[in-house]
């Protein structure tokens, strides 16, 4: 919903719900009027009047209050979300107004919205955060589809509809772990459900299941072990096993041998036959569930199950990706304390560089940003101290920081994809420029 | 009659109100950053990108005002996070060379917060940016050439052209382009044409006089250093010229002026000395050059085939010692010198190595430019130092 009034919305509530008001405002409301009715003649209330009127006419009726603002998209580019008109920065192409919102739904029936946390009627999972789309149709002919909420051709009001956007739903629908694809149109989901099955979930823009005859086009294989060579940079396949579609072409899947937990293995999948091979890699510490079916609260005869679910993380927020979700981030964090001394501020730079290793070393992708964005803070606290350093220091130093910048929000963008090769590639840069920041500052005190 | 004060107030309250109310709203767009335009992003823009990115320059877009910024977010952050702004491309050391400056942690954070944050704008202020007009960054030239008018066609959208043009027979220590068009002027090379000898071994005339790119302030030599134009010499302006989206379709003329700076006569010849590979395979190459005579260093350049690489040059002085000289990655599009703020020595038998990692495309973010090279083949490997004789 949108949670911002409009600017001056208290103005109009001030004069024009008495029944809200206190009785001193009510009063001063009326001297108001009064006085300027008294002093300033007709002309001063016509002007009031046409004032209010104009101000009714562009905030609409009351129910007006739940319209999301206006922004632009691309057509093309979802991803891009502008305040105003203009050309995509990516394609050119003009942007189109959309009213965007935040909605609850169902992993699974994405048709089950709701505006807060709960659980799906249908199911009893967990709803989970997803932006949608705000339009207004007629329930008697729902062909009709307008950015402006109004009157239908039947004299009725028109009723919101909530469209799911592309990307505006990240949350894995099995229990396992969700990526997105480097064509940034296609989204995977591998899941380990039992010992030696792998699963892989193919989604498109929306999240939604590809089709059966969309998925017969994708061709994949999960591959458990492989070889890289580091003078030609290349994988070689040493035990792969084939993803094949699913009978009722629900997902692909593949019968593994020789695999423990926890357990590594990488998806190699081309989409399409003209595709690029993407790789995901997925690591399980166990084995994924999909997600509970709880009983629907209401139906519940007991007291117990009235608890509202958990809201689970906006889908703006990183996937879940660990068998664990209690290491997974919240979206937001909390601004990094930044200790006093150099010292101590080099000893926090190197256990968050230990940290974004171990993440990568665990599979736990999506969590890498939070201790990189933590190193990156430091690295820009250190910087005012830069003037303490030798000119040699100071050489080694300055680019060094920026390169901690730097390569935390690419780690924070190459967490999204799940390839462990390119966010390894990522951290080596990171770690060197951290290594290169210590020991620049080393001696500074 | 005369209209008592206290209405005429509460008039215009409501008035502004009702303006401030009818204003577009704000985009439903989640604003994280604590980062806002005005505050935190116009004044790094203004220092470090306004050359290039104002109304009129070279760049695709202005970014100086809010309107003109916002909606490039998105491309601020990719082309920020992929390295590719600022255009110098230096992982190490900048503040070892005279014409980069030090981009801040600080600031590439504030950037990119502000990017990814919802681009919030602050306090908003209507003034248009000023329109970009180009001038000498060096002052007014001791000897000009004009070259000649060239128009892009409206169905073109880039073009090389080459000119061939009489230079009077000078010691330079500098020589820079002003551009007539600034807008689709998008690099330039200028040399000298003689013959020279390409095997010679060691160090040779320096024959490439200026890499002009827009922003790009030309560095003088110091005092007693020139790059010598030969008798009956031809100077040779290869210009490269695209148009940006906001020129599609038209007819663009532009008609630029190469200006000299004139050094003493005897001021001391400037040399190429260069590394050399004839083949290249694989993701990685590495290859050295000995210097067989006392040199010192000035200043560094790729040659077109290492675009996209990353480069290091390692200096191992015959006593054995090391140094990183720099570590960068060139780009054809962004080709420049690399000028040192003081000289490097390099003692007779130094050897340089060079080491290029040739895998470009590994830490760009997805939606980043692709790479763009210039030669299909990385046939051979090339780095150029630019020396001096003696200690």
């Amino acid at each position: 919903m949108n949670d911002s009034f409009p600017p001056g919305s208290e103005t109009r509530r001030f004069c024009s719900s008495p029944a809200k008001l206190d009785r001193r405002r009510k009063k001063r409301c009326y001297r108001f009027a009064v006085r300027t009715s008294q002093l300033v003649g007709p002309l001063v209330c016509a002007l009031l009047m046409l004032i209010t009127a104009l101000a009714s006419a562009q905030r609409g009726p009351a129910t007006r209050t739940d319209v999301p603002a206006l922004s632009m998209t691309c057509p093309m580019h979802p991803d891009v979300v502008e305040p105003r008109p203009g050309s995509c920065p990516i394609c050119k192409m003009n942007l189109v107004p959309v009213r965007l919102d935040t909605a609850w739904m169902c992993p699974i029936h994405t048709t089950v919205m709701s505006d807060k946390p709960g659980t799906c009627p249908l199911c009893g999972r967990a709803l989970v955060q997803a932006r949608v789309a705000v339009t207004y149709t007629c329930a008697a002919q729902p062909g009709i589809d307008r950015l402006e909420p109004g009157t239908c051709p039947d004299g009725t009001r028109t009723v919101q509809r909530r469209t799911l956007r592309p990307h505006g739903n990240h949350n894995p629908q099995h229990g396992g772990q969700f990526f997105m694809a480097g064509d940034n149109w296609h989204h995977v989901e591998g899941a380990y459900p039992r010992p030696g099955v792998f699963r892989l979930y193919v989604y498109d823009d929306y999240a939604r299941p590809l089709s059966a005859a969309d998925l017969n086009k994708v061709t994949a294989r999960v591959v458990t072990s492989e070889r890289f060579d580091a003078r030609t940079r290349t994988t070689t396949d040493i035990t792969a096993f084939p993803l094949r579609p699913s009978r009722d072409r629900a997902y692909l899947e593949a019968r593994l041998t020789g695999v423990t937990l926890p357990a590594e293995m990488t998806a190699k999948i081309r989409l399409k036959p003209d595709a690029p091979e993407y790789r995901f890699d997925f690591t399980f510490t166990a084995a994924t569930r999909e997600p509970a079916l709880a009983i629907p609260a209401r139906r519940t005869a007991s007291g117990r199950g009235s608890t509202p679910a958990a809201p689970s993380r906006p889908a703006a927020a990183k996937a879940d990706v660990a068998a664990n979700p209690s290491t997974v981030p919240a979206a937001g964090l909390p601004p990094t304390p930044i200790p006093e001394t150099i010292p101590e501020i080099l000893v926090q730079l190197k256990a968050r560089d230990a940290e974004v290793r171990e993440l990568i070393r665990q599979g736990n992708f999506a969590a890498v940003w939070v201790p990189a964005f933590q190193a990156k803070d430091l690295a820009v606290a250190l910087e005012p101290h830069i003037g303490r350093l030798t000119p040699a220091s100071r050489e080694i130093a300055e680019p060094a920081l920026q390169r901690v910048v730097r390569f935390a929000w690419l780690l924070d963008s190459f967490g999204d994809l799940g390839n462990r090769q390119q966010l390894e590639e990522a951290y080596a840069a990171f770690a060197g420029a951290a290594a290169d920041v210590s020991a620049a500052f080393g001696g500074a005190q | 009659m005369r209209v008592p004060p206290r209405p005429v107030v509460g008039i215009a309250i409501v008035a502004l109100t009702v303006a401030a109310w009818s204003t577009q709203p704000a985009a439903h767009k989640p604003i994280t950053s604590p980062f806002t335009f005005s505050e935190d992003v116009l004044p790094i823009v203004k220092e470090r990108c306004a050359e290039c990115h104002s109304p009129g320059g070279v760049a695709p877009m202005s970014l100086l005002t809010h309107a003109d910024a916002v909606p490039w977010g998105e491309s601020i952050r990719v082309e920020l996070m992929a390295g590719h702004m600022p255009p110098w491309g230096v992982d190490s050391a900048a503040a070892r060379f005279r014409n980069l400056q030090q981009f801040p942690g600080r600031e590439m954070n504030v950037l990119l917060t502000w990017a990814s944050g919802g681009t919030p704008p602050g306090k908003t202020d209507a003034t248009p940016a000023a329109v970009y007009t180009p001038r000498w960054s060096l002052g007014p030239p001791d000897a000009t050439v004009p070259l000649p008018e060239v128009t892009i066609a409206a169905d073109a959208q880039e073009k090389v052209e080459e000119f061939v043009v009489d230079v009077p027979s000078r010691s330079l220590r500098a020589v820079d382009l002003l551009p007539g068009t600034p807008s689709i002027v998008r690099r330039a090379t200028v040399s000298v044409r003689a013959v020279t000898d390409a095997r010679a071994a060691g160090a040779t005339p320096e024959r490439l006089l200026a890499l002009w790119l827009p922003g790009d302030h030309p560095v003088p030599l110091d005092a007693g250093l020139a790059f010598q134009v030969p008798p009956a010499a031809k100077l040779v302006v290869r210009v490269y010229y695209r148009k940006t989206w906001q020129h599609e379709r038209e007819e663009v003329a532009d008609r630029s002026t190469i200006g000299l700076y004139f050094a003493d006569a005897d001021a001391t010849e400037v040399q190429v000395l260069r590394a050399f590979t004839p083949a290249a395979s694989g993701p990685e190459a590495s290859f050295a050059t000995t210097v067989n005579e006392d040199l010192r260093a000035i200043a560094l350049y790729a040659d077109p085939d290492l675009s996209e690489a990353h480069v290091k040059v390692v200096l191992v002085r015959p006593e054995g010692s090391r140094e990183e000289l720099i570590a960068f990655r060139p780009r054809a599009e962004w080709a420049r010198r690399y000028w040192f703020r003081e000289p490097i020595t390099l003692p007779r038998g130094t050897q340089i190595q060079v080491t290029a990692d040739l895998d470009a495309g590994k830490l760009l973010p997805p939606a980043a430019t692709p790479p763009v090279r210039e030669s299909r083949e990385r046939s051979s490997l090339s780095l150029a130092l630019n020396v001096v004789r003696g200690k």
